[in-house]
């Protein structure tokens, strides 16, 4: 076990996506669909955008509810997915989306740590 | 335990630090706790490692390592990634939250360097109740830097206060004045009472910190002689402390 600095990944929702092409980014979505060879997802994003996750290995198929992407933004609206993690309803039921979208523009319109 | 892990942190970080605000420069650790919100590489790219300072960190808890008396894990955020060590024998390690690889957990805590590695040492460790505390974490990381500025204007307009008032003070080597009257019934020494002057003269409801006086005295005195005349009218009833430990009223509110 190490500490250690990893190239900053940016939170992002759908329309910010498109600002990092080929950068890390991480991404909250809900599960709208997961494709039948289970190497992609779509999700729907905070600002209720559709966004496609494509992975290399298969997911569970049977991923529901909220996941956070951990990945590189290939497109306006695609994501080339390393890892994802199951955000369980008992934590997302009250997620305010607006606040987050919100944030997500603050993060980039002011200097901070987080960039 | 696990509901006093809930309420200790609250969540925010107050900003106590610039209580001490005019005592920075002199060399004077502050002796009050700060909590606040960091990204992880800001903990691990300074090698200051303040024990005063609380961090809370949100973020994914990668790894997991249980030993005799304590848990080792990592928590990842956007920005890095950082070892945690959480003490504690059987019984309490056993009542504490159980760590869950992949889910959100708030940490907070002090950093630690040991052999150049830095390591947090929790205090606090919990899963979240709700992804809105990752929004809450995320606003209050941005927002620091605007608060501090916020801060130090504040405190140098408190300082600037301080020095006007001191040019009104009669602490001049002649102490003069119907004033003197009523400190000379405690039974000071000459330095003694020029410090009880200073802050029995002091306007702010927060009252002085050692380095505020030794900044108003006309005359030089060591921060230690100013700290040990402290510490004697705090025995002797004198004085209390105000907003921390480190900043004082005088007792008497008469004359």
């Amino acid at each position: 076990m190490e500490s250690v600095v990893l190239p900053t990944r940016a939170f992002v929702n759908g329309s910010y996506l498109q600002k990092f092409i080929d950068k890390p980014v991480t991404f909250i979505g809900s599960v709208l669909k997961v494709a039948s060879d289970s190497k992609s997802i779509t999700l729907q994003s905070t600002d209720d955008q559709v966004v496609t996750v494509h992975f290399h290995e298969p997911i569970d198929s049977s991923l529901d509810g909220w996941v956070e992407v951990h990945g590189y933004a290939k497109s306006k609206g695609t994501i080339g997915g390393e890892s994802y993690y199951n955000l369980p309803s008992s934590i997302t039921n009250d997620f305010e989306k607006q606040q987050f979208n919100e944030t997500v523009a603050l993060i980039y319109s002011l200097s901070n740590p987080l960039k | 335990m696990w509901g006093a892990d809930t309420n200790d942190d609250g969540g925010g970080f107050n900003i106590t630090m610039t209580q001490q605000s005019p005592a920075t420069g002199s060399g004077m650790e502050p002796k009050q706790n700060t909590v606040m919100s960091v990204a992880i590489s800001e903990l691990l790219q300074s090698n200051e490692e303040n024990k005063n300072t609380h961090v809370i960190v949100v973020g994914i808890i990668k790894q997991v390592e249980a030993q005799s008396l304590k848990n080792m894990f990592t928590i990842e955020d956007n920005t890095g990634r950082l070892v945690c060590i959480q003490w504690g024998d059987e019984n309490e390690l056993s009542r504490y939250p159980k760590l869950i690889e992949n889910a959100y957990f708030k940490v907070v805590g002090s950093k630690r360097i040991q052999n150049e590695k830095v390591t947090l040492l929790c205090h606090s460790v919990r899963p979240l109740d709700s992804i809105n505390e990752l929004t809450h974490h995320l606003l209050s990381i941005i927002a620091l830097p605007y608060q501090m500025e916020e801060v130090n204007m504040t405190s140098n307009a408190k300082l600037s206060i301080t020095m006007t008032n001191h040019k009104e003070f009669p602490v001049n080597n002649d102490i003069g004045g119907g004033y003197m009257d009523s400190t000379n019934s405690l039974s000071l020494n000459p330095k003694q009472l020029k410090v009880y002057t200073v802050i029995k003269q002091c306007q702010d409801e927060a009252g002085y910190s050692a380095s505020d006086i030794q900044k108003i005295l006309p005359e030089k005195m060591s921060t230690t002689e100013i700290e040990k005349i402290l510490s004697f009218f705090i025995e002797e009833g004198h004085i209390f402390s105000t907003i921390d430990e480190n900043h004082y009223k005088v007792t008497d509110f008469g004359s």
